[in-house]
């Protein structure tokens, strides 16, 4: 009962690490049904302790697998979109922290009225605060353009993006 | 049964293990822990089916092996590995770059330590 348990939440760690290098969903349950099979045959032969130490760890052995996957001649469009994603999520961030520090600067001056000024660490955007009433306006505006253009470049470097022209010229030789 | 590759050197297995496994399931159609207890019975006792597994998927992914599922009576289906047309050729390329490996190994022993017991 025990070593079926271990055998299952083995089992579970390497789908879940597959997923998360990116294996797709059909590659993902075919390699877990093959793995759930020949660890099966090992733990009835050696048992299910060193069955799974043959295997190392989950996640050493989805990460093999994931690579052994890729095909390096492609690009890979799912790392160039996370890597964007998450470039965006960072800049979301920071552009967050910058206002609340904004704010908290106009606050500590005394009295009321409004200010206005750019962030250091997000160029192109100017942050507005305006109290008035015992009330707070808060304003974050600027240039689109250049953030989209680096969120651009990060997920064509990311995507490895110039495998498609690599591609597409030795496909004529592939053919001959 | 003789080690034949020190348990201390994996990288070196590594470099062998594609042409090993390709020469094994051009004998016959097998699935990965039956081809990891074969590769262990011929003496690579210290070999890991965390190395082996990857392996047989890397080949199958450049189109060297083809595989199908087949029922088992003691658990799950098993996946089988066969050698396809293309990794025929691989094997042979494979097995010709070994022999000359191995060759101007031998040759450059021979000739620093003429006495190495390896050579002998």
């Amino acid at each position: 009962m025990i070593d079926r348990l271990r055998r299952r939440r083995y089992l579970l760690a390497y789908e879940l690490w597959l997923d998360l290098y990116g294996t797709r969903r059909g590659q993902r349950r075919e390699l877990t049904r093959a793995l759930r099979a020949n660890l099966d045959d090992a733990a009835a032969r050696e048992g299910t302790a060193a069955a799974l130490r043959g295997l190392g760890p989950a996640r050493r052995l989805a990460s093999d697998e994931a690579a052994a996957l890729r095909d390096r001649r492609r690009p890979a469009w799912a790392v160039g979109s996370a890597a964007a994603g998450m470039t965006a999520i960072a800049l979301l961030l920071v552009g967050l922290l910058s206002t609340v520090a904004f704010i908290d600067g106009v606050n500590a001056r005394s009295g009321g009225g409004s200010a206005s000024g750019g962030l250091t660490l997000l160029p192109f955007s100017e942050v507005s605060v305006d109290r008035a009433n015992g009330g707070l306006a808060v304003g974050l505006s600027g240039q689109p353009l250049p953030y989209l253009a680096l969120l651009l470049v990060v997920f064509l470097v990311a995507s490895r993006s110039w495998r498609v022209l690599r591609a597409a010229r030795s496909r004529p030789t592939e053919d001959r | 049964m003789v080690t034949l590759v020190p348990p201390a050197d994996p990288q070196m297995l590594k470099g062998v293990l594609s042409l090993l496994l390709l020469r094994l399931l051009a004998e016959r159609e097998d699935y990965g822990y039956a081809l990891v207890v074969r590769l262990r019975e011929a003496g690579f006792e210290d070999l890991s089916e965390g190395t082996v597994y990857p392996a047989l998927t890397r080949l199958e992914a450049a189109g060297d092996l083809r595989s199908r599922l087949l029922r088992s009576s003691s658990g799950p289906a098993r996946k089988y590995y066969a050698v396809t047309p293309r990794g025929q050729e691989g094997l042979r390329a494979r097995l010709t770059a070994w022999e000359q490996l191995t060759a101007a190994v031998a040759a450059t022993l021979r000739s620093t330590d003429p006495d190495h017991e390896v050579l002998r």
